[in-house]
């Protein structure tokens, strides 16, 4: 069974791309942060005022309060709870960090990036907060910045001297990062002691059985229907790689107190970039550079068009054909995305709502029977993107490999209609 | 009104539009593909492969509408 095999170059060069492309809303310690804004609170902003902005994303700011700041009473007495920041701190905790939470402990992860000034190691966010080098922005400041930039990476730091930091490439060890490593190291593990056992005996047993199986499912279901039999042996390593990599992340999110990794864009991003220099370097492969240029005409050379006719479909075909490239690993990445940040917010509403109700029948008759009917609709969908997510780059990479003999098997399909 | 809560409300509708048209979309290819798995079970397995293909591309237009919402949401 050297289908067993997977390739870990794969997983290194998810890496490699993540590393570049992940974090593109981290958000500053909480603690540090409001130390940060109470000793700067003086000297620039009203204390009340510098209070209420450190206090934005506060665990314990979902009351309603008044103008003095003062915590709204409801009916029975119990502190009124805003839904609109209830909800945005669901969100909030669905956002990349620079450590990780585990209750009320947090620990700290390394911070490394390079910017104007040279690589930048810390050991922590507090380390560098106390490196003299580089502070945290004030956070009001850095909420600003973020809105601005919605499409890009703000750094939560700045230099102390205030000087300009340039390109700032941030290579930290940030949440998601941690359990994308976690996730590598779980496979490795794994798949390996299922390789190895396989190697040893026929029959599968264990762990080499779940292992095999979801192997020969992924190749007989999802890659041999798809891809040329020709090609299909040579790309199996990505299918595979790319079906478990997903899956045990996926998986690893409904853990509580971990982190999705497959729920920041970042990371689909890199994973769709995966598909699609795959499935070019699949069409240049199976077609040549010739046939590759040409496909973006979608067959219209060989038509028998009238010349004028073939010039204005060409011009049309070709930037439609040329779009089309990229909208399929789009669609890709931000399915993905989608279904696993959807999932977590639901289950993180009906959580809330209990918060909401303040009350303890409202946890046990809603929250409860119905976060737990969605956890378990949320296994099935790991499941389901990890194989959607395979199947399509399959399919992509199917199309472009398929070298002309799709044609002649289009014709086999028979009369659907009987009625 | 402020502009951003016309912006809320775009979002909301372009949100609920959009997902009411992949619904019909994909219950409609559930449907069909249901009946032919019913009538010929025998080809019941390539029905599925291309069913989900079908749906994953339904469900593709409808997340551009939804990351359209999104980018509303976020004015």
């Amino acid at each position: 069974m050297n289908k067993l095999r997977i390739s870990f170059l794969f997983l290194l060069s998810f890496f490699a791309l993540t590393l570049k492309a992940s974090d593109d809303k981290p958000h500053a310690i909480v603690n540090t942060d409001s130390n940060n804004a109470h000793t700067s609170g003086h000297s620039e902003v009203p204390h009340g005022e510098a209070k209420h902005e450190s206090a934005a994303h506060d665990e314990n700011d979902i009351f309603v309060k008044d103008s003095t700041g003062n915590i709204v009473k409801d009916e029975s007495g119990g502190n009124k709870v805003d839904a609109g920041k209830l909800f945005n701190n669901i969100l909030h905790h669905l956002e990349d960090t620079y450590e990780l939470h585990f209750m009320k402990a947090h620990v700290g992860l390394p911070v490394m990036f390079t910017d104007n000034h040279g690589f930048h190691a810390y050991g922590s966010m507090h380390a560098l907060e106390e490196s003299g080098e580089y502070k945290l922005k004030n956070l009001h400041q850095y909420e600003e910045q973020r809105k601005k930039s919605q499409f890009f990476w703000t750094s939560p730091w700045e230099r102390v001297d205030g000087a300009d930091m340039g390109f700032t490439l941030d290579l930290s060890l940030t949440a998601n990062r941690a359990f994308m490593l976690l996730t590598a190291l779980i496979l490795l593990i794994v798949v390996g002691l299922a390789g190895k056992k396989a190697k040893t005996s026929i029959i599968p047993k264990g762990i080499h059985n779940v292992v095999e199986s979801f192997v020969v499912y992924v190749r007989d279901e999802i890659v041999y229907p798809n891809v040329d039999k020709k090609w299909a042996d040579k790309y199996m390593s990505f299918f595979l790689t790319v079906f478990f990599f997903i899956f045990t992340m996926n998986l690893l999110g409904l853990f509580p107190l971990s982190k999705t990794p497959t729920g920041a864009i970042s990371v689909t991003m890199a994973l769709a970039l995966c598909t699609f220099v795959l499935t070019q370097i699949a069409g240049l492969r199976a077609m040549g550079v010739g046939e590759y240029f040409k496909h973006f005409t979608g067959g219209l050379l060989e038509m028998e068009l009238p010349l004028v006719m073939k010039v204005i479909l060409i011009c049309i075909m070709v930037p439609i054909e040329f779009i089309g490239l990229f909208t399929k690993p789009f669609a890709l990445m931000v399915r993905l995305f989608a279904n696993m940040t959807a999932g977590h917010i639901v289950i993180g509403s009906l959580i809330g709502l209990a918060i909401l109700f303040q009350s303890v029948i409202a946890g046990f008759a809603v929250s409860v029977p119905f976060a737990l009917f969605i956890y378990l609709l949320e296994l099935l969908v790991a499941f389901l993107q990890a194989y959607v997510f395979t199947m399509l780059s399959a399919v992509f990479i199917g199309m472009m490999a398929h070298e002309h003999h799709e044609e002649h098997s289009e014709g086999h399909s028979e009369p659907a209609h009987s009625h | 009104m402020e502009s951003s809560a016309f912006a809320y409300m775009a979002a909301g509708l372009g949100a609920a539009l959009a997902v009411v048209g992949a619904g019909l979309g994909i219950g409609k290819l559930a449907a069909a593909a249901l009946e032919v798995s019913g009538r010929q079970p025998e080809i019941a397995g390539g029905i599925r492969t291309t069913m989900i293909i079908a749906a994953a591309l339904i469900e593709g237009a409808t997340l551009f509408a939804l990351v359209i919402c999104i980018i509303l949401a976020g004015k």
